[in-house]
């Protein structure tokens, strides 16, 4: 049986890679029967959730480069495509 | 399985621009798309230049399947992803004591604090920015190599072997960093903004 310590590592290496049968089943088993757990799994998926959202808003979406980065890169670019 | 029929005719082929013209195309977006996971304007701005001169160099593999936005998208991810790595490598190896896992269970592993209920609408949190805030700060107090590979994984969507290359880490040292970087960062908004704002029973 699983400890919630235990538990709360395979619901995080599950978002990463493949458990083994008997991993998968272990943690199935407790996540049925302990409640924290499960919401902790909830709260886990609501970050992956969260920093999605927070990728796309948290800066203005009319984010610009400004004028003086815009002639660096010209010039640089310029210089390489024309040799 | 049936065979797959290309359909070439069915594909418009997507414009190649002008190499000139990628600044006025791309620029914005590609700043946008850098800005939002390295946090410094300055180092964005230097991300989307190496990835306009790298598209340059490589602009013969370039393979018109794809948009040529979307090339570019690529070729930025690759360069945030050996940023990230070139910063690591200036970092001092993380205490091992600094542990978030250690104070959230008893000996017996049982949890100390139950986790709370968290049952929110993302999209309603959108539009609060006191709640952005709060998970700005949380995010940062993050470790570096703990932060770059969480962004890495869950906003670049690198799967976890890129993500490992991506940070020269073992499959097993990136779950560990990815579990303390989940770890870290719940407790941090659990504290600081679900216990503070209950949520209300649906």
């Amino acid at each position: 049986m699983l400890t919630c310590r235990q538990t709360a590592e395979l619901v995080s290496k599950r978002l990463d890679t493949r458990l083994t049968l008997w991993q998968s089943w272990s943690l199935r088993l407790h996540l049925a029967r302990c409640s924290a757990c499960s919401q902790y799994q909830r709260q886990i998926e609501a970050l992956h959730a969260l920093l999605r959202l927070w990728g796309r808003h948290s800066f203005p979406c009319d984010a610009r480069l400004s004028d003086s980065a815009k002639d660096r890169i010209r010039a640089s670019l310029a210089k390489a495509y024309r040799g | 399985m049936a065979p797959q029929i290309h359909n070439v005719a069915s594909h418009p082929q997507p414009a190649q621009a002008d190499p000139l013209s990628w600044l006025d195309v791309y620029g914005d977006v590609l700043f946008r798309y850098a800005v939002t996971r390295v946090r410094d304007k300055t180092v964005a701005e230097d991300l989307v230049q190496e990835t306009f001169l790298a598209a340059l160099m490589s602009r013969s593999r370039f393979e018109e399947r794809s948009s040529e936005q979307t090339w570019m998208l690529a070729i930025l991810r690759r360069k945030i992803a050996d940023w990230h790595r070139q910063r690591m490598r200036r970092q001092v190896p993380e205490m091992t004591s600094d542990d978030p896992i250690e104070g959230l269970f008893d000996s017996a592993g049982a949890w100390v604090h139950r986790p709370g209920d968290w049952s929110i609408e993302p999209e309603e949190l959108v539009a609060k920015s006191e709640f952005w805030q709060v998970f700005s700060s949380c995010l940062k107090k993050l470790p570096e190599r703990q932060g770059a590979a969480f962004s890495l994984r869950v906003l670049d969507e690198l799967t976890a072997e890129e993500t490992c290359k991506s940070l020269s880490l073992s499959p097993t040292n990136l779950w560990v960093t990815l579990h303390r970087a989940r770890a870290r960062l719940r407790e941090c908004l659990e504290r600081f903004w679900f216990q503070r704002h209950p949520q209300k029973p649906v």
